[in-house]
């Protein structure tokens, strides 16, 4: 028991160092432009995976990404606030969107439900294209971050690639413990128990509308975080982005990396996010490419990429020890 | 507004309406038997435009037998796409992601083989008609004929014959239909075969009144999930009721209040779901 606790911390560990070491060892911006992108990946397909738990079929996620970069961008461009507040803010416009899209919708069974988020992400990018103060169909600039300055020590210029490289393993760290606390707690128990059986969990008093709200909420918070830091480091956002295809790219790296587990989505994140580097190469090729490894890992790991290591210690180390035992 | 310019419009409407109905009825033909919500029947329908383009173009085959052919191919990969998919039964997310990755795949492929410039079909039966001041083609009319005769067929033969009984039958309850003997793998195949084919044909029809386009796809995809949404899951008549719904609004909202019509259009379905959650004509 303490041994494997005491493994698992150092699984943990060991790529947390390295990603914190990871700029001095490698200054390429380029990697850590990709360690950036894997990191926004990650948040909202962590997200995404709160909300699927209790059975949702959402695809809006990449909705309140966009929701929460033009909010940066109103905020910072319009009303002059601090990046640091317009995140913030662009986080609780999200989560207000979501409740009243989530209250009105969260009836709707299973695939209606998903065909709607779809409509959902549609609605959003043709209102911004509507909207001439912000931008309409163009791309908008988003103001610079203001530099941080402690006096005597240092001053944090958010100019290169390195503090936003911190910044958002600071985001992805806050992302994943609070998704992780919420996985383990009464309410991730309730989520799991209205995932098994809904009818049961009314039965025994669960308002099953208002924790699908929730988590709903939370996945759209984190979602609306994700799409407000992305929006101020790359300086310039379009209502392009806001697509069923960039929808469905979250979707997919949910269930390639395995919803059993919050690392599952971080793996299936990262993974979706790489690829398209490594097929750098062929790049007129790279979505066909892309799309058989999905298509491959769906078949051949059901569970995800997740399950990956506990199917090799299955099929090539218990045979091994103990054969015998194996008929049922 | 005259009675004329009304007329027109709603005639623009309807001939644009029962066009996107015929995709939509190949998604809601598979999600109603599989319970497969498949997203690739927007790539389908790009396909079989892109299939024409080369039949009727490049190797000069007349038109009505390119879409016979076209029908036939589709049909025989949705019989492959249905063996492929059998080992996913039951696994919904699983088989949503690979229909998104099938899709993502086609595209591409298109991409690289077809080029992204726009293709052409020579237009057939481009005979315009004036009907009461109204401006009409006959290749409309007869694609919009084509259309709902497909639609009624399928219709008939969903409710008449033994192998749409079946289908009915699974759609309801694969298990209970197994143990009446009914045949489910055979089942989705037909169910695949045909809603590839629809999907294919609805690709070569409209090939010729607009043009051959890699990037056709997706929006094909929004416009059937929208009809779909708006005439019921699984429900024909409703495909073809929410087709002609979303025919009007575009057509009245592009003529009357211009480019912001494509919200409008997103925006109703998702009030009208709000109140009406299964949809037109759709079942409980």
């Amino acid at each position: 028991m303490n041994k494997t606790k005491l493994l698992k911390l150092t699984c943990l560990l060991i790529p947390v160092i390295i990603l914190l070491i990871l700029p001095v060892i490698v200054p390429d911006p380029y990697v850590l432009h990709i360690v950036i992108m894997v990191g926004i990946a990650v948040i909202l397909a962590t997200s995404i995976r709160l909300t699927a738990i209790p059975g949702l079929w959402n695809l809006s996620i990449i909705a309140f990404y966009g929701i929460g970069s033009y909010a940066v961008y109103f905020l910072m461009a319009y009303l002059g606030l601090s990046f640091w507040l317009a995140l913030l803010i662009a986080g609780i416009v999200s989560v207000i969107i979501a409740l009243g899209f989530g209250y009105a919708t969260i009836g709707a069974k299973g695939l209606y439900f998903c065909l709607l988020t779809v409509a959902f992400v549609e609605v959003v990018r043709l209102t911004i294209n509507e909207i001439p103060f912000l931008g309409g169909y163009r791309a908008v600039e988003v103001p610079y971050i203001a530099p941080i300055t402690i006096p005597h020590v240092l001053t944090i210029e958010f100019v290169s690639k390195m503090p936003f490289y911190y910044l958002t393993l600071i985001l992805v760290a806050i992302t994943l413990v609070v998704l992780h606390r919420i996985d383990k707690s009464r309410i991730g128990a309730i989520l799991e128990s209205i995932a098994d059986s809904e009818p049961l969990a009314r039965s025994i008093g669960i308002n099953i509308t208002r924790y699908k709200v929730l988590a709903f909420c939370i996945g759209s918070f984190f979602a609306g975080i994700a799409g407000g830091f992305y929006a101020s480091y790359s300086h310039v956002i379009s209502p392009q982005s806001i697509n069923l295809w960039a929808a469905m790219m979250v979707f997919i790296a949910m269930v390639v990396g395995g919803m059993g587990s919050i690392w599952g989505p971080v793996i299936g994140a990262t993974l979706l996010t790489v690829l398209p580097e490594l097929f750098r190469g062929a790049v007129y090729w790279e979505p066909l490419l892309s799309a058989i490894v999905v298509i491959l890992v769906v078949f051949f790991l059901p569970g995800g990429l997740i399950t990956l290591p506990r199917l090799f210690q299955e099929r090539l180390l218990k045979p091994m020890s103990s054969k015998a035992k194996e008929v049922p | 507004m005259t009675a004329q310019l009304l007329g027109q419009v709603l005639i623009n409407g309807a001939l644009l309406g029962l066009l996107y109905a015929l995709v939509a009825v190949g998604f809601s033909l598979i999600f109603g038997v599989c319970n497969i919500p498949f997203f690739t029947v927007g790539a389908l329908y790009m396909l079989g435009a892109v299939f024409g383009f080369y039949f009727v173009s490049q190797l000069g085959i007349p038109y009505v037998l390119a879409v016979i052919i076209v029908m036939l191919v589709m049909g025989a990969i949705g019989m492959g796409a249905e063996r492929f998919f059998r080992p996913l039964r039951g696994q919904l997310f699983a088989v949503v992601v690979v229909s998104l990755a099938l899709a993502m795949a086609i595209a591409n492929l298109a991409l690289n083989i077809v080029g992204e410039r726009p293709k052409v079909i020579p237009a057939v039966l481009h005979i315009p008609i004036n009907l009461f001041g109204i401006h009409l083609t006959v290749d409309r009319i007869v694609v919009v004929a084509a259309c709902v005769a497909v639609v009624l067929a399928l219709h008939f033969f969903n409710q008449r014959t033994k192998a749409g009984q079946g289908m009915r039958a699974i759609a309801q309850d694969a298990e209970v239909a197994a143990l009446q003997g009914i045949d489910i793998n055979r089942s989705q195949a037909i169910t695949f075969s045909l809603g590839f084919a629809i999907c294919g044909l609805a690709g070569i029809l409209i090939a010729p009144i607009y043009y051959v386009d890699v990037f056709m796809g997706t929006p094909a995809l929004m416009r059937a999930i929208i009809v779909v949404v708006l005439g019921g899951l699984g429900s024909f008549p409703g495909a073809i009721a929410g087709g002609l719904l979303l025919g009007f609004i575009q057509s009245f909202g592009y003529t009357f209040i211009g480019g912001i019509t494509h919200l409008i259009s997103f925006a109703i379905v998702i009030v009208f779901l709000i109140f009406r959650p299964r949809g037109l004509l759709g079942r409980e």
